[in-house]
């Protein structure tokens, strides 16, 4: 990073000297120089290593070239279809099961506080640390996998829906009731649609929390998915692979939050203007 | 009138404590029931013992696991590596965020490379982490530090970006030089928002932990889970996670304490119940 100061110093009394829209340029020249400091630090620290820096970080085109045979041959398709296949089954059961409690919990105030000390202790179990439990349960199964990443996520979409559900504004319920709303209406009118910002968040983070938990699991249990393919990748000297097969995650990951983020624009558009 | 006030303190404090003696009878009556419900389904064979032991089983395990030293020696050596992880992560983190949010060049120049990192699954770079630092402890911490470091290094930039501007310019308006504005103002007003953003990364380091214990297994609270696993002792894996759920549990409760100790001129996000 140090040979990087003087250029860094040099843009910085050129921003100073020159105006907004240069000052734009400049900014994205030096977002091009730090991205190009990452990709090329990693290139030469993988070109000038020895034989046993080449077993952990391969070069960059190596990683690619990896990619591009592995979608090839249909060995990484194959892994990441597994892996969409835990995360569906962990993300549904998260959704619906979340859902369903939270919304209970929302409403009966006594048992949310007869729960709480479940909850909050279950809250806190990482999700690998169950696996051998639904492992278990359901044996050597993509089940087990999902249940495990389901398990982690389900306390995001169930506290926030919780919170989310009590935070409608007791006058916005009154007045609904003196226009004589209720029952199913109700829920569909103004609990969930006041809620459903909260809910949000609590969707979009559980996302997240899914596909990692997913991820960790595979790699526990070392047989499908992503995870499972990235580890035996790196057990037999095939670094390049498991890069290939971590930028696949990361690239999923990125993939799915900008999903999130766009069907939250369109279902919600009142979300962040209270 | 100081009467009255002490009168009026001391009547909500009884009301508050009261409510909170309800809600604390009504968990404990709630968890005793579940106890009691799993126990005696076992007992008349309605769950299998080989897939949900008897709670009485668990808890003789769980008091064993304290007596013959285990727990705490791996509990120690997981809360070290955790603690290690997360030092360094904040020696790093806090100081290259704030200077990504106090110089626009910085800012400019960092954030790609922390975009490319933030969404990478850390744990999925456990494999990759063992091929560099073999079975040293390292390994552990290395990982724990890349999870955290990268949340705290954002969660900084965005404290220091975020400031309200009247802030500084009253603080020019009084004349005070650069580095005592930055001690003085900018420094005590990012805190909170960075204690918070710790408490997150610390939840993340928590499970990253977990999950490269369980994948690595060499001592640590994890390791405890593998082997009983492996030796098929049902109960003592039952014990091992409620080990995990309450080490989990304590360290929040004593990072959420830290973080009110830094953060008590603005404590609304600890306020929040669950």
């Amino acid at each position: 990073m140090a040979t990087q100061e003087p250029s860094c110093w040099m843009v910085s009394v050129l921003m100073r000297s020159f105006g907004r829209r240069e000052a734009l340029i400049t900014t994205r020249a030096l977002n091009a120089l730090g991205a190009g400091t990452l990709l090329g630090s990693w290139w030469v620290l993988s070109a000038t290593g020895s034989a046993a820096r080449a077993r952990y970080l391969p070069a960059p085109p190596e990683v690619f070239a990896a990619l591009a045979r592995g979608v090839a041959d249909g060995d990484i398709l194959v892994a990441f279809g597994e892996t969409l296949h835990h995360f569906a089954i962990a993300y549904a059961s998260a959704v619906v099961g979340g859902l369903t409690l939270g919304v209970l919990l929302g409403r009966f105030d006594l048992a949310s506080r007869g729960l709480h000390p479940i909850i909050s202790f279950l809250r806190t179990l990482p999700g690998v640390a169950v696996l051998p439990l639904m492992l278990l349960i359901f044996g050597f199964q993509p089940r087990a996998v999902g249940a495990s990443a389901g398990f982690a996520a389900i306390w995001f979409v169930l506290l926030n829906t919780m919170r989310g559900v009590r935070s409608t504004h007791p006058t916005v319920v009154e007045t609904a009731k003196v226009f004589r709303v209720s029952g199913p209406r109700m829920w569909l009118k103004v609990l969930l649609p006041s809620a459903a910002p909260q809910i949000a968040t609590g969707l979009r983070t559980a996302m997240g929390i899914a596909l990692v938990v997913a991820v960790s699991s595979e790699i526990v249990m070392g047989r499908g998915g992503l995870g499972a393919f990235i580890r035996r990748s790196q057990d037999t000297l095939q670094p390049a692979s498991a890069y290939a097969g971590i930028l696949l995650v990361g690239l999923f990951g990125v993939v799915l939050f900008q999903l999130a983020q766009l069907a939250e624009e369109k279902l919600i558009p009142w979300k962040g203007r209270g | 009138m100081k009467a009255f006030a002490a009168w009026h303190g001391s009547g909500r404090a009884m009301a508050v404590n009261t409510q909170l003696l309800r809600s604390s009878v009504l968990a404990l009556a709630c968890t005793g029931a579940l106890i009691v419900a799993v126990e005696s389904l076992v007992a008349l064979g309605l769950l299998d013992p080989l897939i949900v032991p008897p709670p009485s089983a668990v808890t003789l395990s769980f008091i064993e696991g304290w007596q013959s030293g285990l727990y705490f020696r791996e509990s120690l050596i997981t809360v070290r590596r955790l603690f290690l992880g997360l030092l360094f992560a904040t020696a790093v983190g806090v100081p290259l965020g704030m200077a990504m949010g106090l110089s626009r060049v910085g800012r400019a120049y960092f954030n790609p490379i922390v975009s490319f990192l933030f969404p990478l699954p850390v744990s999925s770079l456990i494999p990759i982490a063992l091929t560099i630092f073999g079975l040293a402890d390292a390994m552990y911490y290395s990982l724990v530090a890349l999870a955290t470091g990268i949340l705290l290094t954002i969660a900084s930039r965005d404290a220091v970006v975020n400031l309200d501007r009247t802030y500084i310019e009253t603080a020019r308006t009084f004349g005070l030089s650069r580095s005592k504005t930055f001690l003085k103002v900018v420094l005590p007003a990012v805190t909170p928002r960075i204690a918070h953003g710790a408490y997150t990364a610390f939840a993340i380091g928590v499970i990253v932990l977990m999950t490269a214990e369980i994948v690595v297994s060499s001592r640590g609270v994890g390791n405890i889970l593998v082997l009983a696993r492996l030796q098929h002792r049902v109960a003592d894996m039952y014990a091992g996670i409620v080990l995990i759920g309450l080490l989990g549990t304590s360290l929040n409760m004593l990072t959420r304490r830290g973080g009110l100790l830094l953060a008590r001129w603005e404590s609304e996000w600890l306020n929040k119940q669950w």
